[in-house]
Protein backbone atom coordinates (compact mmCIF):
# COMPACT_ATOMS: atom_id res chain seq x y z
CA UNK A 1 0.00 0.00 0.00
CA UNK A 2 1.16 3.42 -0.93
CA UNK A 3 2.38 5.64 2.12
CA UNK A 4 -0.17 8.74 2.19
CA UNK A 5 2.59 11.86 1.82
CA UNK A 6 2.12 14.69 4.06
CA UNK A 7 1.43 17.90 2.57
CA UNK A 8 0.94 21.04 3.78
CA UNK A 9 -3.17 20.46 3.77
CA UNK A 10 -2.76 16.64 4.40
CA UNK A 11 -3.87 15.25 0.83
CA UNK A 12 -2.82 12.85 -1.40
CA UNK A 13 0.56 14.07 -3.22
CA UNK A 14 -0.56 12.30 -6.55
CA UNK A 15 -3.92 12.55 -6.71
CA UNK A 16 -5.60 15.05 -9.30
CA UNK A 17 -8.49 15.53 -7.55
CA UNK A 18 -6.69 17.46 -4.86
CA UNK A 19 -6.21 21.19 -5.85
CA UNK A 20 -4.60 22.43 -2.89
CA UNK A 21 -1.80 24.40 -3.33
CA UNK A 22 1.82 22.52 -1.80
CA UNK A 23 3.68 25.78 -1.65
CA UNK A 24 3.78 25.98 2.19
CA UNK A 25 4.86 22.33 2.64
CA UNK A 26 8.67 23.57 0.48
CA UNK A 27 9.35 26.91 2.70
CA UNK A 28 7.44 25.15 6.04
CA UNK A 29 8.59 22.79 7.76
CA UNK A 30 7.55 21.70 11.64
CA UNK A 31 11.49 21.68 12.45
CA UNK A 32 12.28 24.93 10.65
CA UNK A 33 9.29 26.43 12.60
CA UNK A 34 10.34 25.33 16.10
CA UNK A 35 14.11 26.24 15.02
CA UNK A 36 12.71 29.89 14.41
CA UNK A 37 10.61 29.42 17.41
CA UNK A 38 13.51 28.37 19.98
CA UNK A 39 15.71 31.69 18.01
CA UNK A 40 13.29 33.81 18.91
CA UNK A 41 12.90 32.50 22.59
CA UNK A 42 16.85 31.97 23.60
CA UNK A 43 17.03 35.73 21.96
CA UNK A 44 14.03 36.68 24.33
CA UNK A 45 15.52 35.34 27.38
CA UNK A 46 18.21 36.29 26.86
CA UNK A 47 17.47 40.40 26.31
CA UNK A 48 14.92 39.67 29.56
CA UNK A 49 18.54 38.30 31.65
CA UNK A 50 20.32 41.54 30.51
CA UNK A 51 17.81 43.56 31.45
CA UNK B 1 -27.41 41.99 54.49
CA UNK B 2 -26.97 43.00 51.13
CA UNK B 3 -24.27 40.47 49.18
CA UNK B 4 -22.23 42.65 46.62
CA UNK B 5 -22.52 40.61 43.69
CA UNK B 6 -19.04 40.05 41.65
CA UNK B 7 -19.80 41.45 38.38
CA UNK B 8 -17.38 39.62 36.98
CA UNK B 9 -18.94 36.03 37.89
CA UNK B 10 -22.19 37.53 36.03
CA UNK B 11 -20.28 37.88 32.73
CA UNK B 12 -18.95 34.77 33.09
CA UNK B 13 -21.92 32.96 33.41
CA UNK B 14 -23.44 34.51 30.58
CA UNK B 15 -20.77 33.57 28.52
CA UNK B 16 -21.27 29.95 29.92
CA UNK B 17 -24.97 30.30 29.14
CA UNK B 18 -24.37 31.21 25.67
CA UNK B 19 -21.80 28.29 25.47
CA UNK B 20 -24.81 25.68 26.59
CA UNK B 21 -27.36 27.28 24.73
CA UNK B 22 -24.97 26.77 21.56
CA UNK B 23 -24.01 23.00 22.11
CA UNK B 24 -27.42 21.91 22.89
CA UNK B 25 -29.17 23.51 19.62
CA UNK B 26 -26.24 20.97 18.35
CA UNK B 27 -27.06 18.24 20.16
CA UNK B 28 -30.76 19.01 19.63
CA UNK B 29 -30.23 18.60 16.11
CA UNK B 30 -27.56 16.07 15.58
CA UNK B 31 -27.58 13.61 18.96
CA UNK B 32 -30.23 13.67 21.50
CA UNK B 33 -28.70 11.46 23.73
CA UNK B 34 -25.90 13.45 24.51
CA UNK B 35 -27.84 16.16 26.18
CA UNK B 36 -27.58 14.60 29.56
CA UNK B 37 -24.30 14.56 29.23
CA UNK B 38 -24.35 17.80 28.26
CA UNK B 39 -26.63 18.97 31.07
CA UNK B 40 -24.25 17.25 33.73
CA UNK B 41 -21.35 19.21 32.28
CA UNK B 42 -23.31 22.63 32.58
CA UNK B 43 -25.06 22.10 35.56
CA UNK B 44 -21.31 21.15 37.22
CA UNK B 45 -19.55 24.52 35.35
CA UNK B 46 -22.27 26.74 36.47
CA UNK B 47 -21.23 24.95 40.51
CA UNK B 48 -17.90 25.35 40.02
CA UNK B 49 -18.57 29.03 38.68
CA UNK B 50 -19.73 29.78 42.09
CA UNK B 51 -17.05 28.20 43.88
CA UNK B 52 -13.70 30.41 42.50
CA UNK B 53 -11.41 28.12 43.55
CA UNK B 54 -12.40 24.94 42.42
CA UNK B 55 -12.93 26.51 39.42
CA UNK B 56 -10.22 24.30 36.97
CA UNK B 57 -11.52 21.28 38.67
CA UNK B 58 -13.06 20.45 34.76
CA UNK B 59 -10.49 21.92 32.86
CA UNK B 60 -8.07 18.17 32.64
CA UNK B 61 -11.27 17.18 30.47
CA UNK B 62 -10.08 19.66 28.40
CA UNK B 63 -7.52 16.95 27.19
CA UNK B 64 -9.36 14.02 26.03
CA UNK B 65 -9.88 14.77 22.38
CA UNK B 66 -6.16 14.75 22.10
CA UNK B 67 -5.80 10.87 23.62
CA UNK B 68 -9.30 9.87 22.83
CA UNK B 69 -11.69 9.48 19.79
CA UNK B 70 -14.92 10.65 20.76
CA UNK B 71 -18.25 12.29 18.85
CA UNK B 72 -17.48 15.56 18.17
CA UNK B 73 -20.61 17.09 20.30
CA UNK B 74 -18.31 15.82 22.69
CA UNK B 75 -15.27 17.06 21.64
CA UNK B 76 -17.09 20.33 22.07
CA UNK B 77 -18.46 20.43 25.55
CA UNK B 78 -14.76 19.28 26.22
CA UNK B 79 -13.25 22.40 25.00
CA UNK B 80 -15.49 24.87 25.58
CA UNK B 81 -17.63 23.81 29.22
CA UNK B 82 -14.47 23.75 30.93
CA UNK B 83 -12.42 26.57 29.56
CA UNK B 84 -14.83 29.03 30.82
CA UNK B 85 -14.52 28.87 34.49
CA UNK B 86 -10.88 28.00 34.18
CA UNK B 87 -10.64 31.13 32.65
CA UNK B 88 -12.70 32.94 35.34
CA UNK B 89 -10.28 30.48 38.39
CA UNK B 90 -7.12 32.12 36.52
CA UNK B 91 -8.69 35.94 36.78
CA UNK B 92 -9.74 35.76 40.00
CA UNK B 93 -5.79 33.80 40.98
CA UNK B 94 -4.67 37.26 39.05
CA UNK B 95 -6.53 39.75 40.62
CA UNK B 96 -6.46 38.41 44.21
CA UNK B 97 -2.97 37.30 44.63
CA UNK B 98 0.50 38.66 43.05
CA UNK B 99 2.44 36.07 41.31
CA UNK B 100 6.13 36.43 41.29
CA UNK B 101 8.44 36.76 37.92
CA UNK B 102 5.41 38.01 36.24
CA UNK B 103 7.26 38.96 33.54
CA UNK B 104 8.49 35.66 32.88
CA UNK B 105 5.08 33.94 32.83
CA UNK B 106 3.80 36.12 30.13
CA UNK B 107 7.22 35.06 28.05
CA UNK B 108 6.96 31.56 28.78
CA UNK B 109 3.16 31.56 27.90
CA UNK B 110 3.59 33.40 24.62
CA UNK B 111 6.44 30.49 23.84
CA UNK B 112 3.78 27.95 24.24
CA UNK B 113 0.82 29.75 22.33
CA UNK B 114 3.32 29.81 19.95
CA UNK B 115 4.58 25.77 19.48
CA UNK B 116 0.74 25.18 19.89
CA UNK B 117 0.09 27.32 16.65
CA UNK B 118 3.28 25.48 14.95
CA UNK B 119 1.20 22.10 15.78
CA UNK B 120 -2.14 23.15 14.58
CA UNK B 121 -0.69 23.95 11.52
CA UNK B 122 0.26 20.94 10.36
CA UNK B 123 -2.46 19.19 11.69
CA UNK B 124 -4.79 17.43 9.45
CA UNK B 125 -7.12 15.56 12.24
CA UNK B 126 -9.80 18.13 12.76
CA UNK B 127 -10.02 16.55 16.41
CA UNK B 128 -6.26 17.26 17.42
CA UNK B 129 -6.76 20.53 15.73
CA UNK B 130 -9.67 21.81 17.52
CA UNK B 131 -7.46 20.49 20.73
CA UNK B 132 -4.74 22.84 19.89
CA UNK B 133 -6.84 25.81 19.03
CA UNK B 134 -8.77 25.61 22.60
CA UNK B 135 -5.75 24.73 23.98
CA UNK B 136 -3.57 27.59 22.64
CA UNK B 137 -6.57 30.40 23.74
CA UNK B 138 -6.65 29.58 27.20
CA UNK B 139 -2.68 30.11 26.92
CA UNK B 140 -3.85 33.44 25.07
CA UNK B 141 -6.25 34.41 28.68
CA UNK B 142 -3.22 33.24 30.38
CA UNK B 143 -0.78 35.33 28.80
CA UNK B 144 -3.79 38.29 28.50
CA UNK B 145 -4.05 37.95 32.50
CA UNK B 146 -0.13 38.06 33.14
CA UNK B 147 0.26 41.39 30.81
CA UNK B 148 -2.65 42.49 32.40
CA UNK B 149 -1.17 42.11 35.73
CA UNK B 150 2.22 43.03 35.01
CA UNK B 151 0.48 46.26 33.82
CA UNK B 152 -2.24 47.18 36.08
CA UNK B 153 -4.85 46.85 33.81
CA UNK B 154 -6.63 43.78 34.50
CA UNK B 155 -10.18 45.61 34.05
CA UNK B 156 -9.71 45.62 30.72
CA UNK B 157 -7.72 42.50 29.65
CA UNK B 158 -8.72 39.97 32.66
CA UNK B 159 -11.90 39.12 30.69
CA UNK B 160 -11.00 40.78 27.38
CA UNK B 161 -9.79 37.29 25.40
CA UNK B 162 -12.17 34.86 26.85
CA UNK B 163 -15.32 37.27 25.65
CA UNK B 164 -14.23 37.09 22.41
CA UNK B 165 -13.17 33.54 22.47
CA UNK B 166 -16.56 32.18 23.51
CA UNK B 167 -18.25 33.96 20.43
CA UNK B 168 -16.13 32.94 17.67
CA UNK B 169 -14.74 29.84 19.02
CA UNK B 170 -17.92 28.44 19.97
CA UNK B 171 -19.12 29.87 16.44
CA UNK B 172 -16.02 27.35 15.16
CA UNK B 173 -17.01 24.53 16.50
CA UNK B 174 -20.71 24.90 15.74
CA UNK B 175 -19.79 25.66 11.96
CA UNK B 176 -17.40 23.22 11.63
CA UNK B 177 -19.14 20.18 12.94
CA UNK B 178 -22.49 21.37 10.77
CA UNK B 179 -19.93 21.15 7.79
CA UNK B 180 -18.17 18.16 8.58
CA UNK B 181 -21.71 16.48 9.20
CA UNK B 182 -21.25 16.11 12.91
CA UNK B 183 -17.52 14.52 12.41
CA UNK B 184 -18.91 12.47 9.79
CA UNK B 185 -14.90 14.16 7.49
CA UNK B 186 -12.39 14.30 10.69
CA UNK B 187 -9.68 15.74 8.22
CA UNK B 188 -9.11 18.88 7.23
CA UNK B 189 -8.38 17.90 3.94
CA UNK B 190 -11.70 16.57 3.41
CA UNK B 191 -14.01 19.72 4.18
CA UNK B 192 -12.81 20.75 0.37
CA UNK B 193 -15.38 22.65 -1.69
CA UNK B 194 -18.07 22.32 1.43
CA UNK B 195 -18.65 25.62 1.29
CA UNK B 196 -21.26 24.60 -1.02
CA UNK B 197 -22.93 21.95 0.93
CA UNK B 198 -24.15 24.83 3.26
CA UNK B 199 -23.25 28.08 1.90
CA UNK B 200 -24.65 30.15 5.36
CA UNK B 201 -22.84 28.29 7.90
CA UNK B 202 -19.82 27.96 6.04
CA UNK B 203 -19.28 31.39 5.83
CA UNK B 204 -19.91 31.59 9.67
CA UNK B 205 -17.08 29.22 10.02
CA UNK B 206 -15.11 31.06 7.28
CA UNK B 207 -15.68 34.41 9.14
CA UNK B 208 -15.27 32.80 12.59
CA UNK B 209 -11.73 31.32 10.97
CA UNK B 210 -11.39 34.78 10.03
CA UNK B 211 -11.83 36.31 13.48
CA UNK B 212 -9.79 33.62 15.17
CA UNK B 213 -7.35 34.89 12.98
CA UNK B 214 -6.77 38.11 14.04
CA UNK B 215 -8.45 39.83 11.01
CA UNK B 216 -8.97 43.94 12.08
CA UNK B 217 -12.49 44.42 12.07
CA UNK B 218 -13.67 40.83 13.79
CA UNK B 219 -13.84 40.56 17.20
CA UNK B 220 -10.68 38.30 18.21
CA UNK B 221 -8.48 41.39 16.60
CA UNK B 222 -9.83 44.06 19.32
CA UNK B 223 -8.39 41.51 22.16
CA UNK B 224 -5.29 40.74 20.43
CA UNK B 225 -4.57 44.72 19.80
CA UNK B 226 -4.76 45.86 23.27
CA UNK B 227 -3.10 42.64 24.69
CA UNK B 228 -0.24 44.22 21.91
CA UNK B 229 -0.28 47.57 22.83
CA UNK B 230 -0.06 47.18 26.60
CA UNK B 231 2.67 44.25 26.47
CA UNK B 232 4.43 47.00 24.45
CA UNK B 233 4.70 49.64 27.17
CA UNK B 234 5.88 46.81 30.19
CA UNK B 235 8.19 44.91 27.91
CA UNK B 236 8.57 44.60 24.07
CA UNK B 237 9.82 41.30 23.64
CA UNK B 238 6.19 39.89 24.76
CA UNK B 239 4.77 41.93 21.41
CA UNK B 240 7.28 40.27 19.28
CA UNK B 241 6.81 37.09 20.64
CA UNK B 242 2.84 37.89 19.94
CA UNK B 243 3.31 39.37 16.59
CA UNK B 244 5.18 36.08 15.73
CA UNK B 245 2.44 33.97 17.40
CA UNK B 246 -0.61 36.52 15.08
CA UNK B 247 1.51 35.01 11.83
CA UNK B 248 1.44 31.33 12.94
CA UNK B 249 -2.04 31.81 13.96
CA UNK B 250 -2.48 33.24 10.86
CA UNK B 251 -1.35 30.27 9.28
CA UNK B 252 -3.03 27.99 10.94
CA UNK B 253 -6.67 29.30 11.13
CA UNK B 254 -6.70 30.13 7.40
CA UNK B 255 -6.24 26.95 6.26
CA UNK B 256 -9.83 26.20 7.16
CA UNK B 257 -11.04 29.26 5.36
CA UNK B 258 -9.04 28.18 2.67
CA UNK B 259 -10.18 24.77 2.23
CA UNK B 260 -13.91 24.89 2.65
CA UNK B 261 -13.65 27.27 -0.67
CA UNK B 262 -11.28 25.64 -3.09
CA UNK B 263 -12.01 21.79 -4.21
CA UNK B 264 -14.83 20.65 -6.40
CA UNK B 265 -18.48 22.03 -5.59
CA UNK B 266 -20.02 19.05 -2.93
CA UNK B 267 -23.96 17.83 -2.87
CA UNK B 268 -25.93 20.54 -0.56
CA UNK B 269 -27.49 19.04 2.87
CA UNK B 270 -29.83 19.91 5.24
CA UNK B 271 -29.42 21.69 8.26
CA UNK B 272 -30.88 23.09 11.50
CA UNK B 273 -32.77 26.06 11.28
CA UNK B 274 -32.38 26.87 14.74
CA UNK B 275 -28.96 26.50 14.75
CA UNK B 276 -28.21 28.33 11.65
CA UNK B 277 -29.70 31.32 13.12
CA UNK B 278 -28.03 30.43 16.41
CA UNK B 279 -24.77 30.67 14.23
CA UNK B 280 -26.04 33.82 12.25
CA UNK B 281 -26.65 35.49 15.26
CA UNK B 282 -23.20 34.83 17.17
CA UNK B 283 -21.56 35.86 13.42
CA UNK B 284 -23.42 39.26 13.79
CA UNK B 285 -21.64 39.75 17.80
CA UNK B 286 -18.47 38.76 16.08
CA UNK B 287 -18.39 41.49 13.14
CA UNK B 288 -20.27 43.95 15.79
CA UNK B 289 -18.10 43.40 18.32
CA UNK B 290 -14.74 44.33 15.94
CA UNK B 291 -16.55 47.14 14.60
CA UNK B 292 -17.16 48.61 17.19
CA UNK B 293 -14.19 47.83 19.75
CA UNK B 294 -15.65 51.13 22.09
CA UNK B 295 -18.33 48.08 22.79
CA UNK B 296 -15.99 45.49 24.28
CA UNK B 297 -14.68 48.39 26.63
CA UNK B 298 -17.93 49.55 27.81
CA UNK B 299 -19.14 46.05 28.37
CA UNK B 300 -16.16 45.35 30.36
CA UNK B 301 -15.27 48.49 32.46
CA UNK B 302 -19.14 49.53 32.55
CA UNK B 303 -21.44 47.04 32.60
CA UNK B 304 -19.32 44.23 33.89
CA UNK B 305 -17.33 46.30 36.62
Amino acid sequence: MKKKESTYLGGEADSPEKVAPRIFEHFLSKKAMFGVLAMISAFAVLVMLWM
Amino acid sequence: MIEIINMFEVLFCALLSISFLGILLYCLAYKRTSIAYLVVLGIAAFILLRYVWFAWVLSPLMLLPFFKKMRYEFIMMCCMLPAIPLAYFLLELFSTSSIPFIGWVALFTAVIVCAFGILGVFENDIRKYLFYSNTLQIFFVLLDLSVGAAAGKLDILGAIQILNYTIAGLLFFLSIGIISRNGMYMEIDKLEGRYYSDKKNAACSIISGLSLVGLPGLNIFVSEFFLFAIAFEINPLISILGVFAALILFIMYFKIPYVLLVGREQPTIKTSKTLTMFNIALCFACIILGIFPQLQIFLLTEVFI
